[in-house]
C-alpha cells in the first residue's frame, strides 16, 4: 500500500496569452518532493515564460499553481520565495557590484529579520544574526565549492563559477523547489558533469529542482521524469528512457533541425 | 610600525574623523581664522546631512530624486512656521519636521517609486516643482516675501547669538551630522543595505529570492526624506530667514553635484562631497553669478573621470599607500 505523495507543486490548467501569441496553453503537471523533473522543448517553447509564472514575475492568463497545496497564482514573487519556492535565470542575475559573500549572504534576506531600526543602531540581536548569516552563507559557499572565491567580486568570475553562485545563493535561502533555467549553458563537459553531481547532492538535502536544459546528456541522466513543451503545449511527460524514444518528442526536435537546416540552406 | 599606524587609522577611522571635527574650532582659531570659516562649515554639515540620506536612496538603492530641495524645505518651513506663527518650542518644530517629511514621504513613495529611470528624475523632478510653488505661494510660508525664522534656544540659552554663535552652532550641527553618519554608516553594513544594492544591482534577482522591494524603496525613501528635513530644520534656525529659491531646483542639483563629486555610494563620499562644493564657491568667488556653470562643469568632469566620486579614488588611494589592495576592506 502506497500512500499517494502530495505533489510539492501544482500546476492546473495554466495558459499564457502575449496579446494574440498563445505563449503557454492549458498546461498542467506536477513536481513531486524531492524530485528532479526536466523539462526540455524546442526554442521558443514556452519554458522560461512558465517558470516566469511560476515564480509570479508574470500573471498567468487562467490558471492555478499550488505549492505545497497553497494556491500562490497572484502572489507576489517575494512572498513565493518566502514560501520555499526559488528559481535562476538564464542570462545570470547576480547583484554584480557585490562580493561572492554578499550574494550568497542575500539567499538569507527571506530567514533573516534585521531591519532598519535594529541595523542602524547595531543592536545585539542584529550583530548575532548578521554573524549567523555569514557562517550561513559561507557554509553554502563551500557546499558548491566557492568558497575560495568568498571575497571576490561576483562579475569578476568566469560563467561557470557564476552559475554556481547562482544556485548557491537560492540554495541560501532555504528553499523546497528550485527552478533552473539552463544551468549548464556556457559550461564544458567537466564544468557540466560537476553540475550534475551537485545537483544529486542538492536533491540529497531534500530539496526539488526543476530543469530547463538543452543539454540532453544532462537532462536524461539527472531526471526522475521529463516534461517537454512544444509550442506552449505538453506534448510528452514520461521517465527519461520513454521521452527518449517517443515518436512526438523525435519529431518536435527533428522539426527544430529541419527549419535550422532550411534556414541553413536558405543562406547558401 | 608604520604599518600598525596604517591599521589603527583604519580600524578607527570614524572616531578620529569625530575628533578632527570636533578640534577644528581649535585649530582655526589657533590660525586666528574668523567666524567667517566656521559659518562655511556650518552649511558643510548641514549639506552633509542631506547628501548622507539623497546617497542612501541614489547611490545604495539605486533610486534617482532630482527633487530633494522639496524635503529640505518642507523641514526648514516646518520649524519655521512652528516656531514663528505659532510661537511654539524650537524642538516641536524638529520633531514636526521629522514626522511631516516622513509622512510625506510615505505617501509619496508608493506612486512615485513605481516609475524606473528617466520617469524617476522627471516625477521627482515635478515634486521639487510642486513643493517650491507652494513654498512660494501660500501664505502660511509667507510666499516670496519669506519668512524669518527664530534663533535655537536650548532651555533660554539661545544658541547662535552674542560673540559665541559660530561656533556654538558649529558644534550643534556636526554632533548631529555625525551621529546621522553613524546611523547611515551601521545601515549600510546590515542585512538592510544589502537588500539596498541588491536592488540597485539587479531588481529582478532580488525580488526572485524573496526581497519585498516595494518595502525596502518605501522605506529608503522615507529615511532620506527624514534627513533632508532634520537638515532643513538646522538650516531654518541658523540662517533665520527662509525663501522659496533656497529649496528650487538649483538646490536639489546642487545635492546631487555633491554626492556625485563625493561618491554616491558612500557615505564618506556623501561628507566629502557636501563639504567640497560648500568650500568652493566661496574660493570661486571670482565668478558671482556664473557659479552655476562651474557647478555644472565640476558634474561633467566628475562623472567623467571619476564616475564613482572622490571617495573611491581616496580609498584606492590609500590601499596603494598601505600596500594592501589586494585584500580589500
Amino acid at each position: 500500500m502506497l500512500a499517494a505523495v502530495e505533489p510539492l507543486l501544482e500546476v492546473r490548467g495554466l495558459s499564457k496569452n502575449f496579446g494574440g501569441v498563445q505563449a503557454i496553453q492549458d498546461l498542467s503537471f506536477i513536481v513531486k518532493p524531492k524530485s528532479i523533473k526536466g523539462f526540455i522543448g524546442p526554442n521558443g517553447a514556452g519554458k522560461t515564460t512558465v517558470y516566469n509564472v511560476i515564480s509570479g514575475i508574470i500573471p498567468p492568463t487562467c490558471g492555478q499553481i499550488y505549492f505545497q497545496g497553497q494556491k500562490i497564482t497572484g502572489l507576489k514573487p517575494y512572498r513565493i520565495a518566502e514560501l520555499g519556492l526559488v528559481r535562476t535565470f538564464q542570462n545570470i542575475q547576480l547583484f554584480h557590484t557585490m562580493t561572492v559573500l554578499e550574494n550568497v549572504m542575500m539567499g538569507r534576506h527571506i530567514r533573516s529579520r534585521s531591519g532598519f531600526f535594529a541595523s542602524s543602531l547595531r543592536l545585539p540581536a542584529m550583530r548575532a544574526e548578521e554573524r549567523r548569516i555569514r557562517e550561513q552563507a559561507l557554509e553554502t559557499l563551500a557546499f558548491v565549492g566557492l568558497q575560495d572565491k568568498a571575497q571576490a567580486a561576483a562579475s569578476s568570475l568566469p560563467l561557470g563559477h557564476q552559475r554556481l553562485l547562482e544556485i548557491a545563493r537560492a540554495l541560501a535561502t532555504e528553499p523546497k523547489l528550485i527552478l533552473l533555467d539552463e544551468p549548464a549553458a556556457g559550461l564544458n563537459t567537466r564544468e557540466t558533469s560537476q553540475l550534475a553531481e551537485l545537483i544529486f547532492q542538492i536533491r540529497n538535502r531534500g530539496i526539488a529542482l526543476m530543469i530547463v536544459e538543452h543539454d540532453m546528456e544532462l537532462v536524461m541522466d539527472v531526471s526522475d521524469e521529463i516534461m517537454v513543451l512544444e509550442y506552449g503545449r505538453k506534448i510528452a511527460e514520461d521517465i527519461p528512457r520513454n521521452i527518449q524514444s517517443d515518436p512526438k518528442v523525435i519529431a518536435a526536435y527533428l522539426g527544430e533541425m529541419e527549419t535550422q537546416s532550411d534556414a541553413e540552406a536558405q543562406e547558401y | 610600525m608604520i604599518k600598525r599606524v596604517w591599521k589603527v587609522i583604519e580600524q578607527f577611522h570614524f572616531l578620529l574623523f569625530c575628533l578632527l571635527v570636533l578640534s577644528l574650532p581649535l585649530i582655526l582659531r589657533r590660525f586666528e581664522a574668523g567666524d567667517y570659516y566656521l559659518s562655511v562649515l556650518v552649511l558643510a554639515g548641514i549639506s552633509s546631512i542631506v547628501v548622507i540620506g539623497l546617497n542612501l536612496l541614489m547611490g545604495y538603492a539605486g533610486q534617482i530624486s532630482l527633487g530633494h530641495a522639496a524635503f529640505f524645505g518642507l523641514g526648514a518651513y516646518s520649524s519655521g512656521i512652528v516656531t514663528i506663527r505659532y510661537g511654539l518650542s524650537p524642538w516641536l518644530g524638529f520633531a514636526l519636521s521629522i514626522g511631516l517629511n516622513a509622512v510625506v514621504a510615505y505617501i509619496l513613495a508608493e506612486p512615485i517609486l513605481k516609475l524606473k529611470g528617466h520617469y524617476l528624475a522627471m516625477a521627482t523632478l515635478g515634486l521639487g516643482m510642486i513643493f517650491l510653488t507652494l513654498f512660494s505661494n501660500l501664505a502660511i510660508t509667507g510666499g516670496s516675501e519669506g519668512l524669518s525664522v527664530a534663533k535655537l534656544s536650548i532651555l533660554g540659552y539661545v544658541l547662535n547669538s552674542r560673540e559665541l554663535k559660530e561656533v556654538n552652532y558649529y558644534y550643534f550641527t556636526w554632533s548631529i551630522a555625525l551621529l546621522l553618519m553613524h546611523l547611515a554608516l551601521n545601515l549600510v553594513n546590515s542585512r538592510v543595505g544589502r537588500a539596498l544594492r541588491a536592488i540597485h544591482a539587479s531588481e529582478i534577482a532580488a525580488h526572485s529570492i524573496g526581497v519585498d522591494i516595494a518595502k525596502f524603496k518605501t522605506q529608503v525613501f522615507v529615511i532620506s526624506a527624514v534627513y533632508a528635513g532634520v537638515a532643513g530644520s538646522i538650516f531654518a534656525h541658523y540662517s533665520t530667514f527662509l525663501c522659496p529659491p533656497d529649496f528650487g531646483l538649483t538646490q536639489s542639483i546642487r545635492l546631487l553635484t555633491m554626492g556625485v563629486i563625493g561618491g554616491m555610494s558612500s557615505i564618506w563620499g556623501a561628507v566629502l562631497g557636501a563639504a567640497i562644493l560648500t568650500m568652493l564657491p566661496q574660493l570661486l568667488d571670482v565668478f558671482a553669478e556664473y557659479d552655476i556653470l562651474v557647478y555644472g562643469l565640476v558634474l561633467i568632469l566628475a562623472i567623467i573621470f571619476m564616475p564613482q566620486g572622490m571617495s573611491q579614488k581616496i580609498s584606492l588611494g590609500w590601499e596603494k599607500l598601505t600596500g594592501q589592495g589586494s585584500q580589500g576592506s
